[in-house]
């Protein structure tokens, strides 16, 4: 069964403990400068934003058909059947097409380094692995950021929706979106108020691309068969044009071939 | 011989020089201080330039080989080795760009084992180095006869044609394929850009502009290397060219008539002035 994270704006407090927690497990340097900064970068995997008395987190959603992992080249980002999206630094040869991919500009460089890796947020893998939680659902002393199984996770949301009326957004984001993420989230002010894109569709983006590329097979063998057969029909027009030029030479009337064509 | 610093030489040592201290910077500070690009914007101007245009631009060499060999159409046939000189000229330039614009270029070759086929990028890789391939090999009988090596050039002739296949097949992948690096990304890009038709725009406008190159380097080099101008085969090449974009402007404005979009060409915008 896949894991899921859900974050419940309603609930946060905007202590950022979950940064903390972040920047220790992926051991970046944290402090208040960096925890003043409204975004996601390299040395930031996870951060609430605050509008007024509202907050939110960005993170990675996991996305449960990723389309940083379908573009990958190499397969240095794999989805795992846990739940969290994980990243091969051994394999990556920086083309940075998971960033240009990603619907939620999660992926991010290390553009000051010589030999750059891509960083985001993994879902604690290893943790998930070794049968923990995620270190901001351990740490969040409000239960903002719940961890679970993801479909147990869908029905709380679905009844915390229906049982406050008026609190929530009537949308859980990341139930559909792009296919649906391991990440889900519940709001009471609309989702792109703090980034989150509004216009995603919601089948996996992956299928965008695999649609076109599975026609690849196709163009290959009818194209090989096409112009194959194109060549040996001029080859041979060609060859029936000479044959019938050298019996003709003595009569210079001879020199059209039977296609028409002139020699 | 001595060169004469002309007006065209001087801006071409200037990027030169421009040139040789930007690798400096990139390979000892690395991307970010190198260049412009950051978490919003991975991918540089110089992908739509260098990587999408100057492959498009290179693709005079698989038009005319197959025009020449599959479509056994002898009048253009002394243009060829200039086209397939420039496709190759071309991919090597790409190549060259690449390792510049990867993270960690000497991991290049990592798609030739680390294999996701799911990928358009693992396909580009893949046509880029089998056409650069094939280039060579199209490429390889002038060099060989100019040393007269018969035996190699025998060999090289008998693969002439199942090269030329290869070579049409993998440039309309690798053409096509870079229009459909962008069909993931339909929530970011503007829905004039956007289309599902984007790999068949990419291929057919690669046809154009490889003509219209062959015709621009035909008329270059009859001006500067004192070569004959093969004025006859320019025009006709001219005339195919006004086809391939008359078929490229229906088909795009076609696309933008079904997708619904054609009244935002006329509201104002960057888009509206770009497009």
């Amino acid at each position: 069964m896949s894991k899921a994270l859900l974050y419940d704006a309603t609930i946060c407090i905007g202590c950022k403990q979950c940064e903390v927690a972040c920047s220790q497990q992926n051991k970046l340097p944290y402090n208040e400068a960096i925890a003043a900064e409204p975004k996601q970068s390299e040395h930031k995997f996870t951060a609430v934003l605050t509008q007024g008395d509202k907050f939110m987190r960005r993170l990675c959603m996991n996305c449960q058909d990723p389309a940083c992992a379908s573009v990958c080249p190499v397969g240095a980002l794999t989805k795992t059947s846990t739940g969290p999206v994980t990243y091969d630094a051994a394999k990556c040869m920086g083309c940075r097409y998971c960033m240009v991919a990603c619907p939620f500009k999660v992926p991010k460089y290390e553009w000051s380094k010589l030999l750059p890796k891509v960083r985001k947020c993994t879902m604690c893998a290893d943790r998930l692995a070794a049968g923990q939680q995620t270190a901001c659902a351990e740490i969040c002393p409000t239960g903002a950021t719940k961890f679970g199984e993801r479909d147990q996770l869908i029905d709380e949301a679905r009844s915390r929706i229906r049982d406050n009326p008026g609190q929530y957004v009537k949308h859980i984001y990341g139930l559909n979106e792009v296919g649906g993420t391991s990440v889900l989230l519940l709001s009471s002010v609309p989702f792109e108020q703090f980034g989150y894109p509004s216009n995603l569709i919601n089948e996996p983006v992956p299928m965008l691309t695999f649609r076109a590329l599975s026609k690849i097979p196709d163009i290959v063998s009818l194209g090989g068969i096409l112009l194959g057969g194109i060549w040996w029909i001029t080859n041979r027009r060609a060859e029936v044009a000479a044959a019938k030029g050298r019996k003709s030479l003595p009569n210079p009337k001879g020199q059209r071939t039977q296609w028409g064509g002139k020699q | 011989m001595k060169m004469r610093l002309t007006f065209w030489r001087l801006i071409f040592l200037a990027l030169v020089v421009a040139g040789l201290y930007a690798t400096t910077i990139r390979f000892t500070q690395g991307l970010g201080r190198s260049t412009n690009l950051s978490d919003d914007f991975p991918w540089g101007l110089w992908i739509g330039f260098d990587v999408l245009c100057g492959v498009m631009l290179a693709a005079g060499g698989f038009t005319l080989t197959a025009a020449v060999h599959i479509f056994n159409i002898k009048r253009l046939r002394p243009i060829v080795r200039p086209t397939i000189l420039t496709a190759f000229l071309g991919y090597l330039l790409v190549c060259a760009a690449l390792m510049y614009d990867l993270g960690r270029p000497y991991r290049i070759w990592h798609p030739l084992i680390m294999r996701n086929p799911h990928s358009v990028m693992f396909e580009v890789a893949y046509c880029v180095m089998l056409y650069t391939t094939v280039l060579a090999l199209e490429f390889s009988p002038i060099v060989l006869e100019r040393f007269d090596m018969q035996r190699p050039l025998k060999l090289i002739r008998a693969m002439l044609i199942p090269l030329v296949i290869c070579g049409v097949l993998l440039s309309t992948l690798h053409q096509s394929s870079l229009g459909m690096l962008y069909l993931i990304v339909p929530e970011k890009l503007h829905p004039f850009w956007y289309s599902p038709w984007l790999p068949i725009f990419f291929f057919i406008s690669a046809v154009a502009v490889g003509l219209a190159m062959t015709i621009f380097e035909s008329s270059m080099s009859a001006k500067h290397l004192g070569c004959q101008l093969e004025l006859s085969i320019l025009q006709e090449l001219g005339r195919v060219l006004m086809v391939v974009l008359w078929v490229y402007a229906i088909l795009r404005f076609d696309d933008l008539w079904r997708r619904r979009v054609l009244y935002a060409t006329l509201q104002p915008g960057y888009e509206m002035y770009l497009f």
